[in-house]
């Protein structure tokens, strides 16, 4: 196995550790949908949504490491990265380029001004809940793809711990 | 200012397409320094209540469109929030 491999392959374990955790965070977010009143969740109901939310961000960010390693690994360009995007969409990892950007653009937007504005805060958190699936069928995609490109190399989640 | 006319269409046109024809634009921040290179066109929108996803793509089609990136903030109008103070107050209406 080449060291590159062996690279992506420690990615791939990674993305499912990171997964079962994200997985973990949306199911104690969905009793917190719809938040009417932002002001009045716990402390620990904070915590939970703060979770999803780096949980989700961290998820996306490790996808787009293991799609730029792929894509150096086929001998693809990787600067800028919009490059390793659009030879996503030909590998059928990812869709669209703008489903990849929109997704970026709704984790980051939590980050200002709306902390009293509970109705977009909802909003915000009720699209990642119906995003993730989504980070994790471009998971998925990335390990098909890998057990083709790079047979006999395990990249099941049984081997991610 | 450092945004041309044909730039301000651009943005007019993405603006209203994604959040409204009665939204209103001002640019503000580091735009409006002519002595300044480069930087992020900041953008001030008031607008309609709409959907969150309507103001992220406006957001990617408007940095695809101008080619650099930008700060875009989106607030209905009447927004009393200090931002809302800085842009329109020393911002330019576009």
């Amino acid at each position: 196995m080449s060291e590159h491999i062996q690279l992506i392959r420690k990615k791939i374990g990674h993305l499912h550790r990171m997964r079962i955790y994200l997985d973990y965070s949306l199911a104690q977010t969905l009793p917190l949908l719809p938040i009417v009143d932002f002001q009045a969740l716990t402390p620990e109901q904070h915590e939970t949504l703060a979770a999803f939310r780096v949980r989700f961000s961290e998820l996306q960010e490790q996808l787009g490491k293991t799609m730029r390693a792929i894509a150096r690994e086929e001998e693809q360009n990787t600067e800028p990265f919009s490059a390793v995007l659009h030879y996503m969409t030909k590998l059928c990892i990812l869709d669209t380029v703008e489903q990849w950007r929109l997704i970026r653009e709704l984790r980051n937007a939590v980050n200002h001004e709306y902390e009293e504005n509970s109705e977009r805060l909802s909003e915000f958190f009720e699209e990642l809940t119906q995003a993730t699936p989504i980070l994790n069928l471009w998971l998925q995609r990335i390990v098909e793809f890998c057990e083709k490109a790079y047979p006999n190399h395990l990249y099941t989640s049984s081997r991610a711990s | 200012m450092r945004v041309t006319f044909p730039q301000i269409q651009t943005i007019q046109q993405h603006v209203h397409r994604h959040l409204g024809d009665d939204a209103a634009v001002w640019l503000f921040g580091s735009r409006l320094d002519d002595a300044q290179k480069g930087g992020d066109v900041d953008l001030y929108v008031e607008a309609a209540p709409h959907r969150l996803m309507d103001e992220l793509r406006c957001k990617i089609d408007l940095e695809d469109a101008l080619d650099t990136p930008v700060d875009l903030i989106v607030r209905q109008p009447f927004d009393a929030s200090p931002i809302a103070s800085i842009a329109k107050n020393q911002g330019v209406r576009l």
